[in-house]
């Protein structure tokens, strides 16, 4: 009887012990190889070749997920699993750069042989120890992290803030996709590391990222688009005829692009967003995760397109508006900040290559970069354009004689026509004038005007292809 | 045999008098003690220091130096050659623009038995010159010869924002040489002021055009300084471009690319694109360039040649014909912000918040890395206001300098170096507007508006006065504001 009892405890507690220890990492981490082009933004037509690892895990629906950092421009990725030599060809599902989270498929059935999905947390824990995983030269590494703090980051690809988890550990070279882990669920990938410090991106939030692509008509990752200030001083409130204090953010800066029918006006203060108080250091109370900085309500519980109602302060009172959450779109700002999976847009007429001004090129330029593109950086617009073309260098030749020197300028008008893509360039130089180009620069330029002859140019231009060894005249998005 | 002995001694005794009596004696020794402002407080002044440097006598019982010589004094002292006596001096005229001065000295037995030293003319290239001077290494006068290596327009860099016609040479000039002559048969051809650190045996003096003018223009007892045009002129050497003109491909014309701002009689009587074909009856070349006295310079010299509201005779091309204008030329009063300063700056205090000039000199106390700590944005209002408009171009940006802490503006949350572009709904383009909008105000609180961010902050108004007082006291701030030397 009493052995029975004895082989019965054993029994259970095996079993209890086998469903804890269910997380197997051999079993559902992924090795990730990525071959793609680079890009250099000083050489735009220059394309070579790079190839980078990274990690990525098994979850349900036969799907690899990954951050998807280091994806852009590929052209072609292998998977390995359970530490075994073979590559398997995987293929990108779909990727979503604003919240960096891509999901890979593989076709070949025997993959998944072995293999095992892992659960997302639902919640993540706000103190604590975890274990970070990748494969090591075909073995597993594991190592402890432990929990720093929860709070809203921004992204390592975008500039959306979302929530994110910082945990100190001492892997070394990580950010690449490591998969953080509890005892049974998935608490994160790493997205981002530097001085014992990891940088995660947590479950919920990419289950919610997972949640939108799974819908047919996907809205969008959502932001606050506009700027604010912290209410912190109680005589700005109180001029504003706001008599409490410790309150509110100030609202400073919204696009000027988008100022008719917005809801927000510049000077408003915001009191509340979606029902959640907002205090003085922009921060509100979180029913799970405590104080978090507001920016993440935009991402956190709401898709882009929601309606957010907001409690704010305007002359003199408060009052009730709905703000609807944009679209987090890097193609909408008037200087895009990234650019993926895309060639660096270029246009080459008679030897002057003219680029559209976008982050990849000022960070190409680093520390030549000259004042005004640096002040461009900054601004939100400029007289209502929607972006800025420079003219980045000039090819020497004897159709560009005199021009040689000029280097990032920023284009004003081409031919009369104001310029704001390469698109309205290549239109405008179809429109010379008395048989002339004229090329105008933005009124700060050191050099303003120039003159070509219209009737030479396109000649000029297969010159300067065949001499400077160039393939293609012009790389222009649709 | 005795005759050519007798008539050898006295050549002797002759030839030995003139070697005495050589342009040395007419070149002094200038110590300057000086003072200057801190910018980023601009009410405190820095320790007493002092500097070195030579000037030589001119006619009218003066002194010529350089500016930077006697700049932020104090004091000048003057030693006479080999004379320990020191002779006090004050500045009679400053021209920050060209780099130079002249002093008055109390005591009028400091000219007993001093030539003054006439001037000459632009020395040729080749030919050789002798500099005089105290420069470093010791303590008596000392001299070097080279030759005249270029003539061209340079940056002069006591005022750092203008460039005039300049002589480079190979005779050694080193600090404490500024301010003292270079001489050519017996004349002064120069004023030694610079070197270039990053050429060799490469020293720079300023010719006697630039000496003229600026002796000229103190004739009346006021110094004006040198007109400006505002003509910003480009070479015009692309074919297309001098076709487009009706232009022939001859090498002469360069473009007017723009004008800056203010320059209202260059506005009325020029255009964009308008091509300047002559200069003072000198052709101008597809480079810009004039021959001038043998050397090829920047037409622009022509320019410097000339007073405060005289006019310059010039032909310009326009829609396909020659004209002729007679372009008044005036001194830029608008800009002194884009180059270097040397008055102490206007501030004004209001609640602890330090408000003064964005400024050259201003961004450059802030280290050795200002380039680095300063945005964007504070870069653009201070150097490209003169390419938008007239009232830009005369503005001075007004930035928040430094926040002395206390009760009442504990919480004012814009940092330091951000500019504010409005108070109490009046748009800021001058430490003078500041003032007016702060006094006028009668409301219960001072709002501010910045560029950086667009933030807005707010004072309570009886808080920010109290703190105002308390402050002064605090940190010994002899005033509340200095509006270009109103105190």
């Amino acid at each position: 009887m009493k052995k029975s009892l004895l082989l019965l405890c054993l029994l259970l507690s095996t079993v209890s012990l086998l469903s804890l220890s269910a997380f197997d990492a051999a079993r559902s981490l992924v090795e990730i190889e990525i071959t793609k082009r680079s890009y250099n933004y000083n050489l735009p037509w220059v394309v070579r070749n790079q190839q980078i690892r990274k990690n990525g895990v098994l979850i349900e629906g036969r799907q690899i997920l990954t951050t998807a950092d280091g994806l852009s421009n590929q052209y072609l990725c292998r998977v390995k699993k359970g530490g075994v030599s073979r590559q398997y060809i995987a293929k990108v599902k779909w990727i979503d750069y604003h919240a960096n989270v891509a999901v890979l498929t593989i076709d070949a059935e025997d993959f998944f042989t072995g293999m095992q999905s892992v659960p997302l947390a639902s919640a993540i824990p706000q103190s604590g120890r975890l274990q970070v995983y990748r494969w090591r030269s075909g073995r597993i590494e594991e190592r402890a992290a432990e929990i720093i703090r929860l709070y809203s980051g921004e992204s390592k690809m975008s500039y959306v803030k979302h929530l994110t988890l910082s945990v100190s550990s001492e892997i070394e070279s990580a950010g690449w996709s490591e998969i953080v882990c509890d005892e049974h669920d998935l608490i994160g990938l790493t997205a981002s590391a530097s001085s014992g410090k990891l940088e995660v991106l947590p479950a919920p939030f990419i289950s919610s990222v997972l949640a939108r692509y799974a819908l047919n008509n996907d809205a969008g990752l959502g932001y606050f688009d506009f700027n604010y200030m912290q209410g912190k001083n109680p005589a700005l409130l109180a001029s504003k005829g706001l008599q409490k204090r410790d309150v509110g953010v100030i609202v400073t800066q919204i696009d000027p692009r988008n100022q008719k029918n917005y809801s927000l006006k510049v000077g408003d203060i915001i009191l509340a967003i979606d029902g959640y108080s907002i205090d003085s250091e922009g921060k509100y109370m979180d029913p799970v995760y405590g104080r978090l900085a507001m920016s993440i309500l935009a991402t956190h519980m709401h898709n882009a397109g929601e309606t957010l109602p907001l409690l704010i302060w305007r002359d003199h009172k408060e009052i009730a508006v709905n703000y609807i959450v944009p679209k987090a779109d890097f193609t909408d700002r008037f200087i895009p900040e990234q650019r993926y999976d895309a060639a660096p847009e270029y246009f080459i007429a008679g030897g002057l290559v003219f680029q559209p001004i976008n982050g990849p090129l000022l960070d190409a330029l680093g520390s030549n970069i000259p004042v005004l593109l640096d002040y461009y950086r900054t601004q939100k617009s400029a007289q209502k354009r929607d972006g800025l073309i420079v003219l980045s260098k000039v090819l020497p030749d004897d159709y560009n004689l005199g021009y040689e020197r000029l280097s990032l300028q920023i284009v004003d008008t081409v031919n009369g026509h104001r310029i704001d893509n390469l698109n309205s360039l290549q239109t405008a130089l179809k429109k010379p004038i008395n048989g002339f180009h004229h090329i105008q620069f933005l009124r700060e330029e050191n050099l303003q005007h120039i003159v070509l002859d219209a009737a030479t140019m396109q000649a000029a231009t297969e010159r300067v292809l065949d001499h400077y060894q160039i393939t293609a005249a012009k790389v222009i998005s649709k | 045999m005795n005759i050519r002995l007798f008539v050898a001694c006295i050549s002797l005794l002759l030839f030995g008098r003139f070697a005495i009596a050589g342009p040395e004696q007419s070149v002094v020794q200038i110590i300057n003690y000086t003072q200057r402002p801190n910018w980023i407080e601009p009410w405190r002044f820095s320790n007493v220091s002092g500097g070195l440097g030579s000037g030589f006598v001119i006619e009218g019982q003066r002194v010529m130096t350089n500016a930077h010589v006697v700049s932020w004094s104090k004091q000048i002292i003057l030693h006479r050659y080999q004379d320990p006596k020191p002779y006090r001096a004050r500045i009679e005229f400053i021209g920050h623009d060209c780099d130079l001065a002249v002093l008055k000295v109390d005591d009028p037995r400091f000219f007993e038995g001093i030539e003054p030293l006439p001037i000459g003319d632009l020395p040729s290239v080749r030919s050789s010159v002798l500099t005089y001077g105290y420069p470093a290494g010791g303590r008596q006068i000392s001299y070097t010869r080279g030759v005249i290596s270029r003539i061209e327009a340079q940056r002069y860099a006591h005022i750092a924002n203008r460039s005039f016609l300049a002589v480079q040479t190979d005779a050694a000039i080193n600090p404490g040489n500024s301010g003292g002559p270079a001489i050519q048969d017996g004349k002064v051809v120069g004023v030694s002021f610079q070197g270039n650190p990053s050429l060799e045996n490469a020293g720079f003096f300023i010719p006697p055009e630039i000496i003229r003018h600026f002796l000229n223009d103190i004739g009346d007892g006021h110094y004006d300084g040198f007109p400006d045009t505002g003509i910003a002129l480009v070479p015009l050497i692309n074919p297309a471009f001098r076709k487009s003109l009706k232009l022939p491909d001859n090498g002469i014309g360069a473009r007017i690319d723009s004008i800056y701002q203010p320059h209202p009689e260059t506005h009325a009587r020029l255009e964009k694109n308008d091509v300047l074909l002559a200069v003072e009856g000198y052709s101008v070349g597809s480079d810009c360039m004039i021959q001038f006295q043998g050397n090829r310079v920047h037409c622009g010299v022509l320019f410097d040649q000339v007073q405060n509201g005289e006019s310059v005779a010039i032909t310009i091309w326009r829609a396909g014909e020659s004209l002729d204008v007679e372009l008044p030329v005036y001194v830029n009063q608008a800009d002194h912000i884009s180059g270097n300063q040397y008055t102490a700056p206007p501030y004004l205090i209001i609640g602890g918040l330090v408000f003064t000039e964005l400024s050259s000199n201003y961004l450059g106390s802030l280290g050795r890395n200002w380039r680095e700590h300063t945005s964007a944005e504070n870069f653009y209002e201070l150097l490209y206001r003169s390419k938008q408009t007239s009232l830009l171009a005369s503005a001075k940006p007004i930035v928040l300098s430094k926040i002395l802490k206390h009760s009442s503006n504990i919480d004012f949350n814009v940092n330091a170096r951000s500019i504010v572009t409005e108070v109490n709904g009046s748009t800021i383009q001058s430490m003078q507007d500041l003032k007016d909008a702060v006094e006028a105000n009668t409301g219960n609180y001072h709002r501010f508006r910045f560029l950086s961010g667009n933030k807005e902050e707010a004072l309570e108004r009886t808080a920010a006065a109290l703190a105002n007082r308390e402050l002064l006291e605090q940190y010994n701030i002899p005033a509340t504001y200095r509006i270009r030397g109103v105190q």
